[in-house]
């Protein structure tokens, strides 16, 4: 097994003459479960899009050891159109039908059971991020990365989608790298942190990661943190 | 009717026509709708007029000019969109003067164009022959066979492109396929709706299909059924009230859409 799942060396990218990353270097360890923050335009997705091979224009170096399955924002999808989940899940399987058999063994692991018939426009958004989850465990990859799963998905939906993905990652040990908005669950459920606007703030494992390093990161962080805690007051939520 | 249909060889072509034509663009009609290209009908038919116009010119047969000139309008649309990231619609609104200019151009040149382009514009399904026919019975089948062949792709490119290219569909060749599949069919159905018709053909039974359908496989049945019932119904009308068959089909097309959408919720 390798060592490191992720190399990125001095990785910049520019659109014109607007920086996105600059000269960003980490390396993520086989099985880490990292959590990506950093405020809107700080260049996560740009990140993400360059590990997946969607840009390549780039300056720097990417090593990616392992075949990687990737969870976009749901958004990408047009509802409108008839796919049932058996095809969605279908999708994974595009380059090797090995296991185009076992689509409802994979909805099944991801609590859809016997939802092969139905279809994706008349799921909810968590039901979608848990069907997105199935299509890329279907393509069996080494690596997960996954943009924004909370995006359109309720309390509930959120809690059931990080246990989930805490369960497949210790079944099948996984790689996982996620971009998120939810910084408290990013802290609860990642063993690592990166913080990035455009460089890379901070990185390390979570509990190191202190409030200080994010202030830095989200100039309204204090208010942010009084928002959530009174929300989940109101709401009794653990 | 259906006597005078078995009667007049004219009628009888006609009729044909305007069931193939309608078959033909609902066919194509789902694509458009889920990839929001309803532009692309009236811009291809457009840029088809510049084939028109050099067939004209030349006095060769039109339709092979046209499909040329509008497989190069879809090659430079899916260039656009591939290449510049510039949204079709945005694409076909840019191009459709150009090719349209071309085409005037051409014909200003030419001495007797009007007749031809009256009918070219807005129709005339009577001066259909049998060699229309037999062009649209060949492109009907080409058609279906490419769909069924690439019919996962079609559908994971119109449910999720971005994913559908992550796991290895070739979206940019599926684009320009497709693409070409619209163009060329909008070429084969021209000389019976005509270009400022064509877009009723094209579009309305694909939002019909959309509201009902609860599969890929269903959405381009019910689609073929609407165009197939609309067609034979505004024949009809036409000859019944001796009027144009081409706006005949399209007011039926539309009569029946909004009445759809009165008792749909």
């Amino acid at each position: 097994m390798n060592k490191y799942s992720i190399i990125v060396e001095d990785l910049s990218y520019k659109i014109g003459e607007t920086e996105i990353l600059k000269k960003i270097n980490f390396k993520i360890p086989t099985g880490d479960f990292v959590g990506i923050i950093g405020p809107n335009g700080a260049g996560k997705s740009t990140l993400v899009k360059i590990l997946i091979g969607q840009i390549s224009d780039y300056e720097g170096k990417v090593i990616i050891k392992g075949k990687i399955g990737y969870l976009p924002q749901f958004q990408t999808i047009n509802r409108e159109v008839p796919i049932n989940a058996y095809q969605f899940v279908s999708m994974g399987t595009y380059r090797n039908k090995k296991n185009i058999s076992k689509i409802s063994d994979f909805l099944n692991e991801v609590g859809l059971k016997g939802k092969e018939k139905y279809l994706v426009g008349n799921m909810s958004g968590g039901e979608l991020q848990r069907l997105s989850l199935a299509r890329a465990l279907i393509s069996e990859p080494d690596i997960l990365i996954l943009d924004e799963p909370e995006a359109g998905v309720d309390q509930m939906g959120k809690a059931k989608f990080y246990e989930l993905l805490e369960k497949i990652q210790s079944n099948r040990k996984l790689t996982i790298l996620m971009i998120s908005h939810d910084i408290g669950m990013v802290f609860e459920k990642c063993k690592t942190i990166m913080c990035l606007n455009k460089t890379l703030h901070c990185h390390g494992p979570s509990e190191k990661i202190k409030p200080e390093d994010l202030k830095l990161l989200f100039p309204d962080f204090d208010l942010w943190i009084r928002a959530k805690n009174h929300y989940e007051r109101e709401h009794h939520y653990d | 009717m259906i006597k005078d249909i078995f009667q007049y060889d004219f009628l009888r072509i006609a009729f044909i026509a305007s069931i193939l034509s309608g078959i033909a663009a609902s066919i194509v009609s789902p694509l458009i709708v889920y990839k929001k290209m309803e532009f692309i009908g009236d811009g291809t038919a457009h840029a088809a007029f510049a084939g028109l116009a050099i067939g004209l010119f030349f006095d060769v047969d039109y339709r092979f000019v046209a499909i040329l000139t509008a497989i190069i309008f879809s090659l430079m649309i899916s260039y656009f969109a591939n290449k510049n990231k510039i949204h079709e619609n945005s694409a076909i609104g840019m191009l459709l003067p150009v090719f349209m200019s071309i085409g005037v151009i051409i014909l200003s040149k030419s001495t007797s164009y009007v007749q031809d382009i009256t009918s070219y514009l807005f129709g005339d399904i009577l001066l259909v022959n049998t060699s229309d026919i037999w062009f649209l019975l060949f492109i009907i089948i080409i058609m279906t066979s490419i769909l069924f062949i690439l019919r996962h792709e079609i559908l994971f490119f119109l449910a999720d492109e971005e994913m559908a290219l992550f796991y290895g569909v070739n979206t940019k060749l599926l684009r320009t396929i497709l693409l070409i599949l619209i163009s060329t069919t909008v070429v084969s159905i021209v000389k019976i709706s005509g270009i400022v018709l064509l877009g009723a053909l094209l579009i309305i039974p694909g939002l019909f299909a959309k509201r009902l359908s609860k599969s890929f496989l269903s959405v381009f049945i019910l689609a073929i059924i609407y165009n197939l019932f609309v067609s034979s119904v505004g024949f009809y009308f036409s000859y019944v009230l001796d009027i144009s068959p081409g706006p005949s089909i399209v007011l039926s097309s539309f009569t029946l859409f909004l009445i759809f959408n009165f008792f749909k919720k």
